[in-house]
This record gives structure tokens, C-alpha cells and sequence, in this order.
């Protein structure tokens, strides 16, 4: 039995070769379809990744708590409840790497120039650069103070936990930040035709119904997003001055949180959860606050289904011709092999072996050109820049290589050729020996 | 069936009517045979007589729209597609015109191949392997791909793989059409001591006067009848 195998893989693997142009040709175009795959997999996994770094980095972070309720309604009364014991519980929380405290409103900004309705963010200066990019993109001015930037980085390299550092940043030094600093938006700066030192007024509507409030700030960093939502939109102030101008004492609406191993914001039934989802208070990951996000992914998801379908058709119709072009080519010498004895189900078997001959070949050739690839687009990127998805910024992706895609893409590639190959091979078998040899025996 | 196994290869009434562009044609008009075992038969006649097809009829290779066909006793109607295919493999050798061997494999291999799919054990392939070698004279040319041979070698290596199996029969359609004068002599003689030592039968279909000579006994068709018969 061994040896009757192996006779029909030297057969098929020899007669692969006999015409080396075509099986050449159709072991490149068939790699050139694998590889096309293996890319758009690991660019879809650098811009997954990407998006995912660009939505939890900017801003968001991988997971925020709030009171029920205030991301729907944005209202300044709905403040984090037990903020201090939470934020004492966060400090302890092994998985949580970083996190900052915010306070959110709704606010209009006014320069001697025009009005504009924006958002308006209360952060602390020094664990604000942790979570988002503010900092990054302040491109005139400053983030508030350098300086306490420069003493977060010295706490963070002696390992001081983060609660020493605030408490020296603002009890011991007592300068957190002027307290009459307000960063904005690129786009609010040239609307509102202020720059760096410019004075504005800010109004917001304060809690328990107090009313209106409006204080004047100096504009002291101007940030540029690349981001229309952002640039637009946002208006940052010291927190500590945000609570007094929202009437919320030291009351805030969010805190913002990083973890050790980002992984585990996507499990929404992860103990974190459901800790900090209590005494109406609600912890939410990334994917449940930017929902739009997951469903892109998903978008994303079925179009390298269809892509993946298509080009496995592409492929299976080229293997399917290639394999029938040898087949004519030798329908003879299957006509003497029926007639010697060969039976039915060893033709098969032949078709079969070439046919995954070839796919081999192919996938060897797919396999080698996508590491190419693959490799150089990981190293050098693929520009985005400028491009802005769901909400999200994007710049340079990375594609990005998982064992996954060498084992399921090649096997899925290799299975599916034999399947069709089936179609020819039963063809050859029921080739009638007398019909294919017709002037002979 | 002992009865009929008197005659090795037997026919009877047999009819073979073709469509030829929606018009039937009858190749083979009621053709009654009995060739005997260890006969060297030659099956003569002018082009359109009916050689090929009742060639391929007694081979099993085409089925005959009337009458029927007993090889080794065994009727082959009665058989399936396997069967035949198995049968054909284990009692027929053949031999072609244009050699047909499989181009990308050895001499040895394409002698070893029918022994294969026989599941033949292999020492026993190797002792016989060796042994027709010897008797075709390629010893030498064991491991050479066919397509590197001469046309003489190559048939050569297509006798040896017809009847390095054994077979009771070897049906060969015009084997020398060919070769030269002196291979096909060479040729003859090899299978007519081939016939002698083993006792194989051997039906061939030509066009050659030389294998008309050879032949024992000379069968002619004419318009897919027999029309002459001879033993000599």
C-alpha cells in the first residue's frame, strides 16, 4: 500500500515538472493570492492595533468610570460617587497602570472676536499626560507647566506611587499649575482668532442649578489633534478650577484608567468591572464607550471574509485550469493507464496529489513573498496620515505578522485546492480508455 | 466456463456500431472468434477493416452493442468497471504503437508500475524486474527516464512492462509500425521465444508483412467481418 502511495506522489510530483513554465506561473499567482491575504491580515491587525492605541492613548484610556448615566446626559450633577475610596481602590488595583481624574461639561468659550460652544475638561496636568495626548500635540504654548512634567518623570523613574507624587506636586510644592491656564483646540484658536496669552471667557452652567458661571482665562497651550472632534471641540482647564467654576467642590465626572496588559480592557466580564461598577457608579471599557469602533472591526472583518473569498475563488479557477490544460495535454497517456489497470480511484488519487503539488509549491512561494513583505511594511509602515476613522486619528500603520495567519491562511489554501481538485480528477477518471486512446487499443 | 476456457480468447457474434456524426456505422458485423492459449496470432486487414475496435472489444476496453466476449472463460459483460479495470490488469498485457509508456518515470519504474497496483511484494518485483531486463537486453539502461531511449528501446521496455506481470494475454496493436526492419525482426523473434517459453497468448494487430510471417496463425478482416482465417 505504502509503496502503491508512493508511486502516485513520484508520479504527480514528476509530472508537475513536465511542463515547469505553467506549474511556475501557477504556483506565482497562486502565492501572489496567499500573499495578498497574509497582507491584508496583518495590515488590518497594524490598523486594529492602531486604532485601538489611538482610541485609549488620545483620550479615552482603556476603561473609564462614571456615574450612571452622565455619558448619556453630560450632566454636571451626575459626579463619581465615593471618588476618594475609588481612587484609594484604583491605587491598590494590581492591573491598573495609570489613571487620571476629569471633570466634563458642557461650556462656551468667547474671545473679543466671536463665541464658540465646546467641551470643557477639567485635568490634572501631571497624571493627564499618562492617558492621552494632549501633552503630545500641544504645538504653541505649553500643557499647562513643563516643570511638573519633569518632576512626574523623576517619580515615576524613583518608583514613588502615584498618590505621593500628586500630593507633593500639590502640597508640597504647591504650584499644580496657574490656575487661569486654559489649552484649546487648533481649530477654536483660529475661529475664536486667539493665540498663545490671548484672553477668553469662559460660561458654564453650574451644578445644583446654580446657574450660569463665567471666568476668564489666558491661553496658554494651543493643541492640534489632526482631529476635527478634538480640534474643534475641546477646551482643557486645571481640574481644581473646573470644580470651582461647576459649583462641584472636589467632585469630578470620570476618571480615565490604563491597564498593566491592554488585553484586559477587552474582556467586559473581567473582575474590574464589575468592582468599580458599584454604589451607582459604572466602569465601562473602551469598547463599550466607543462602540463604533468594535463595529468597524467587524466591518473590517467581514470584508477580509469576502476578500479571502474572492481570492480563494481566483485562485481555485486558475488551479482548476492549469489542472485541466494538463490534463488535455495527457489525455492519452490517461486512456493507456485505465487500460493497463490503473483503476479509477488511482487517477483520482494522481489528480489529487498533483493538484496538491502545486498548492504546496504555492504556498511555499506565498508563504516566503508575504514574510517579505510583511516584514518591510512592518518596519517602514504604510502612511495614513491625515486619515480619520470613526472618530479616530491615523498615521503611520505597521503591518502586522501573527502565527495565525501562516497556519490558517496556507491550510485553509491547501484544503481548498484539494477540494477542487476533486473535480478534475473525477474527470480523468471517467475518461472512457478506449475514447482517449480512440486510434489504438 | 471449462468449457469455454478451451479457448482463451472468444467471441461471439460480436457487434460494434459506432454514431459517426449522427450516422451509425458498423465497425465490427457479427465477428465469431476462438484463439487458443499460447497462440501468436496476427489480426490483418486493410485500414477501416475493424482491427482497432475489435481490439479494444476483446480487451474490455469498449463495450459491443451486441454479442459477447469471453476471456479466460470469464465473460465480460458480466463484470463491473473495477473488475474489468482489475481484470484487465492481471490477465492483459499490452502493447502499443507509439510505446505509451510513462514518460517521467524510469525503465525500471515503468516496468514495476503494473506490479504495483498489483500489490506484487517487492523482492519479487526486483527478481523480475531484473530478470526481463535481462531478456531485453537494457540491464544498463535500468534508471534511465523512457524518454532517453531509442524507439526500439522504448518498445523494448513496453514488452517487458506487458509482460513482466505474467498475463495470459498480450494484445499489441501494430507494435512495429515504428521501428526500423531489423528492431522489428529483433522484436518478433523476442516475443515469439517469449511465446514459447512461457506460453502466453499474443493477438497482435498489423499492418506489417513481417508479423504476418511471424504469426502462427493469420486471421484477416475485412469490413468488421472475418475473412480469412489460416493457422499455419
Amino acid at each position: 500500500m505504502f509503496s502503491h502511495l508512493l508511486l502516485f506522489l513520484k508520479l504527480s510530483w514528476r509530472n508537475i515538472f513536465r511542463n515547469k513554465r505553467r506549474t511556475i506561473i501557477t504556483a506565482i499567482s497562486m502565492g501572489i493570492g496567499l500573499t495578498s491575504l497574509i497582507f491584508t491580515d496583518a495590515l488590518v491587525v497594524g490598523m486594529k492595533e492602531h486604532m485601538v492605541n489611538s482610541a485609549t492613548s488620545s483620550f479615552l484610556g482603556q476603561a473609564q468610570i462614571h456615574r450612571e448615566g452622565f455619558v448619556e446626559t453630560y450632566n454636571v450633577d451626575k459626579v463619581v460617587r465615593n471618588k476618594t475610596e475609588l481612587i484609594n481602590q484604583l491605587n491598590d488595583y494590581f492591573e491598573v497602570k495609570n489613571f487620571t481624574a476629569r471633570t466634563l461639561s458642557y461650556a462656551t468659550i468667547a474671545s473679543a472676536n466671536d463665541v464658540k460652544a465646546v467641551n470643557l475638561v477639567g485635568v490634572n496636568p501631571v497624571t493627564e499626560v499618562d492617558l492621552s495626548l494632549f501633552d503630545e500635540s500641544t504645538v504653541r504654548g505649553t500643557f499647562f507647566d513643563d516643570h511638573l512634567r519633569w518632576l512626574d518623570l523623576f517619580y515615576n523613574s524613583t518608583g514613588f506611587e502615584k498618590s505621593v507624587q500628586s500630593i507633593f506636586a500639590k502640597n508640597i510644592l504647591k504650584e499644580p499649575s496657574n490656575p487661569r491656564d486654559i489649552v484649546i483646540g487648533m481649530n477654536i484658536a483660529r475661529e475664536l482668532d486667539v493665540d498663545i496669552g490671548s484672553r477668553v471667557v469662559v460660561t458654564v452652567n453650574q451644578a445644583d442649578n446654580q446657574g450660569l458661571y463665567q471666568e476668564m482665562f489666558r491661553v496658554s497651550g494651543i493643541f492640534n489633534f489632526h482631529n476635527k472632534e478634538f480640534d474643534n471641540q475641546f477646551i482643557l482647564i486645571d481640574i481644581e478650577k473646573s470644580q470651582e467654576i461647576l459649583n462641584l467642590n472636589d467632585n469630578i465626572h470620570e476618571i480615565a484608567i490604563i491597564f498593566n496588559n491592554s488585553d484586559y480592557a477587552n474582556d467586559s466580564t473581567a473582575e474590574f468591572f464589575t468592582l468599580f461598577s458599584q454604589n451607582g457608579n459604572k466602569a465601562q471599557s473602551w469598547i463599550s464607550i466607543m462602540p463604533q469602533v468594535q463595529d468597524a472591526f467587524k466591518l473590517v472583518k467581514i470584508s477580509i471574509t469576502i476578500v479571502a473569498a474572492i481570492l480563494f475563488f481566483l485562485v481555485a479557477f486558475g488551479l482548476i485550469n492549469t489542472i485541466f490544460m494538463s490534463i488535455f495535454d495527457r489525455i492519452y497517456e490517461f486512456g493507456v493507464l485505465r487500460a493497463v489497470g490503473t483503476r479509477k480511484r488511482d487517477l483520482i488519487r494522481l489528480i489529487i496529489f498533483e493538484t496538491g503539488s502545486i498548492s504546496l509549491i504555492s504556498i511555499a512561494v506565498g508563504i516566503l513573498m508575504s514574510l517579505i513583505i510583511c516584514s518591510f511594511f512592518g518596519k517602514v509602515g504604510i502612511s495614513y496620515s491625515g486619515v480619520e476613522y470613526q472618530g479616530l486619528i491615523l498615521n503611520v500603520i505597521y503591518t502586522r505578522i501573527e502565527l495565525y495567519q501562516y497556519l490558517l491562511y496556507p491550510s485553509v489554501l491547501f484544503i481548498f485546492t484539494l477540494i477542487i481538485g476533486l473535480y478534475p480528477s473525477i474527470y480523468v477518471a471517467r475518461i472512457s480508455p478506449a475514447n482517449a486512446m480512440r486510434k489504438t487499443i | 466456463m471449462n468449457q469455454e476456457f478451451k479457448d482463451i480468447i472468444r467471441t461471439e457474434n460480436l457487434r460494434k456500431i459506432y454514431e459517426d456524426d449522427g450516422v451509425p456505422v458498423e465497425a465490427v458485423r457479427g465477428v465469431d472468434l476462438e484463439i487458443k492459449p499460447g497462440e501468436f496470432t496476427a489480426l490483418a486487414g486493410p485500414s477501416g477493416s475493424g482491427k482497432t475496435t475489435l481490439m479494444n472489444l476483446i480487451a474490455g476496453l469498449d463495450k459491443s452493442s451486441q454479442g459477447k466476449v469471453w476471456l479466460k472463460g470469464q465473460e465480460l459483460s458480466k463484470m463491473s468497471g473495477s473488475q474489468l479495470t482489475d481484470f484487465r490488469r492481471d490477465n492483459i498485457g499490452f502493447i502499443f504503437q507509439a510505446y505509451n509508456l510513462i514518460p517521467v518515470l524510469t525503465v525500471k519504474e515503468n516496468i514495476e508500475y503494473i506490479m504495483l497496483l498489483q500489490g506484487v511484494d517487492k523482492q519479487v518485483r526486483n527478481q523480475r524486474i531484473s530478470k526481463i531486463l535481462n531478456m531485453i537486453g537494457l540491464n544498463e539502461f535500468e534508471n534511465r527516464i523512457v524518454t532517453k531511449l531509442s524507439g526500439g528501446q522504448q518498445q523494448r521496455v513496453a514488452i517487458a512492462r506487458a509482460m513482466v506481470s505474467q498475463p495470459a494475454i498480450i494484445l499489441a496493436d501494430e507494435p512495429t509500425a515504428n521501428l526500423d526492419s531489423a528492431n522489428s525482426s529483433n522484436l518478433l523473434d523476442m516475443m515469439h521465444e517469449l511465446n514459447n517459453e512461457t506460453g502466453m497468448t499474443f493477438l497482435f494487430s498489423t499492418h506489417d508483412q513481417l508479423v504476418m510471417e511471424k504469426a502462427t496463425r493469420l486471421i484477416i478482416l475485412k469490413d468488421g467481418k472475418i475473412f480469412d482465417d489460416k493457422r499455419k
